[in-house]
């Protein structure tokens, strides 16, 4: 009786190893609920270090290496001032800051420049010069980096809603069909007879780059040009 | 070893996963929550880096080069754009910016009383000297060029790239988040002294020491910071990063490794403390067995 009252009382023997492989054990668990669950935390955080750090071209005039001429304009996305549907868009020069193409969806708030550079591609969103200008009626092509400004643009879907604020008015747009296109296929950055949207990156590859590009084409559903033009400044 | 014993143990071990990530969360967010709030580290880097000497380099590389088209001799901008000027410059700046991410709506204005004066001197000069009238174009240009200075100064001194953040709305995703980390770090705080005495209560009779889960909640989150910031020194993993300008380099790298230090330290502290809990209670627990 005594002994056994003994063994109640007295704790467990382990075998030896135990103690020393939980805690392995319990490692490789968090370790690999901390994979599952960091994996979007750390794309984003390396994008928003890929924006602010791969961008070394400083962005004054003249700055450019090959005489580019980059110009950052202060674009207003909170005109509250008399607004008209019909109006003239106004063309920037090759470099200058046009736009900021915003989208809630996907968390998109990006500049647009005039024209594509590998410079402008690290600034922002770049529209070719080839296509039309917001405002004006044609297929408005912007493309950006899919590492950096586009990198969730596959995430977009149909009924999405875009807007591009410009200095001389703010245009509404809604995703139609998401694309998908060899970089020598030119279907989608063609001219079209109504105002447009194509947008467009590459598809994200781990290794090297890839020549399939993705993107989407939206309608454009709101058209507003600003009538103050010192409010919208 | 009965299913009381297995039933036991699985508690114990989700307890334990818990409290590894509420002292990392603890940590992290303190640490990020420290991080936002006060500019000390990225000044105190500007310093160690010596980053006002590369601005002043390229400074100077770029006004000596502008002479070739703007005739202004590089002398009537170094003068006062010295070595000094920029490190005070870049802690202004520096503090200012940090100041916006906490809330203030004023942004920062580049101080160019001094450089102002200069250039309307040296402008006010070589217009005596060649008898060019003082009118509309002549303001005009002197304008454009105090501007065109700005803004290159401006681009130059803001090595963290603060522009650039604000510019593509990612500064603004983090003003005023400080709060939300420190309740944050304060809650996961709350949260591991309470699973830490729960763990000990449970284990006040066990099988395997008061202390042997909480030290393995703290060996691993030793090991979550210990390796990877001792494997990005050992390597000097940021050393490669394809930063052209030499500045924005060294105050970025700077920042970068000081946190990865930080990260060490805490790590190793954190490494030999559950080390010694697990070990101890291990040993502990055999004697009196």
């Amino acid at each position: 009786m005594k002994k056994k009252s003994v063994e109640k009382e007295s704790p467990t023997a382990l075998p030896l190893a135990m103690p020393l492989i939980l805690p392995v054990v319990t490692l490789l668990l968090c370790a690999a609920i901390i994979l599952v669950c960091g994996i979007r935390p750390y794309e984003k955080l390396h994008t928003y270090l890929q924006i602010a750090f791969m961008d070394d071209l400083k962005q004054t005039p003249s700055s450019g290496a090959d005489g580019l001429e980059i110009v950052q304009n202060d674009i207003t996305t909170t005109y509250s001032g008399k607004v008209s549907q019909a109006g003239e868009p106004v063309y920037s020069t090759f470099g200058e800051q046009y736009g900021v193409l915003a989208c809630d969806a996907i968390d998109l708030y990006v500049p647009v420049y005039w024209g594509t550079t590998d410079e402008l591609l690290e600034l922002g969103a770049c529209q070719t010069t080839a296509s039309s200008i917001a405002g004006a009626g044609g297929n408005v092509v912007i493309s950006a980096h899919v590492n950096t400004f586009f990198n969730r643009l596959d995430e977009l879907q149909t009924g999405d809603v875009l807007t591009l604020y410009t200095n001389y008015g703010r245009f509404t747009y809604v995703v139609q069909k998401n694309i998908q296109f060899e970089n020598t296929d030119k279907q989608y950055i063609l001219p079209t007879d109504s105002e447009q949207l194509t947008l467009y990156t590459c598809e994200m590859q781990v290794f090297g780059s890839s020549s399939t590009r993705i993107g989407v084409v939206c309608d454009c559903t709101d058209t507003e040009f600003y009538v103050d033009e010192e409010a919208a400044q | 070893m009965t299913d009381g014993f297995g039933r036991r143990l699985l508690l114990r071990v989700l307890l334990t996963i818990l409290l590894t990530f509420t002292v990392l969360g603890t940590l992290i967010s303190g640490y990020a929550g420290y991080l936002l709030s006060s500019p000390q580290i990225c000044i105190t880097q500007i310093e160690k880096q010596n980053v006002a000497e590369k601005v002043y380099d390229s400074v100077e590389s770029y006004f000596t080069a502008q002479y070739q088209t703007t005739a202004i001799p590089p002398e009537t901008y170094l003068n006062v754009v010295t070595e000094d000027w920029i490190a005070d410059r870049l802690e202004e700046q520096v503090t200012a910016e940090y100041e916006i991410l906490n809330g203030s709506k004023l942004a920062y204005e580049l101080d160019m009383t001094d450089l102002e004066a200069a250039l309307t001197q040296f402008f006010s000069d070589y217009a005596e000297e060649i008898n060019y009238p003082k009118d509309a174009v002549y303001e005009e240009k002197l304008q454009e060029t105090i501007e065109k200075a700005r803004a290159e100064l401006t681009a130059q001194l803001d090595v963290y790239h603060f522009t650039t953040m604000q510019n593509a709305n990612i500064l603004q995703k983090f003003t005023g988040k400080q709060t939300y980390l420190w309740l944050l770090c304060g809650g996961c705080g709350i949260l591991s002294v309470l699973l830490l005495v729960i763990l000990v209560l449970l284990e006040r009779k066990g099988e395997w020491g008061k202390f042997y889960f909480p030290g393995c909640a703290l060996l691993i989150n030793g090991v979550f910071l210990t390796v990877p910031t001792a494997w990005v020194l050992a390597t000097s993993y940021f050393s490669g990063l394809a930063i052209k300008v030499p500045a924005v380099y060294a105050a970025f790298t700077g920042v970068l490794y000081y946190c990865t230090r930080v990260g060490l330290i805490a790590g190793i502290v954190l490494l030999v403390l559950g080390l010694a809990a697990v070990l101890g209670s291990t040993i502990a627990k055999r004697r009196a067995c």
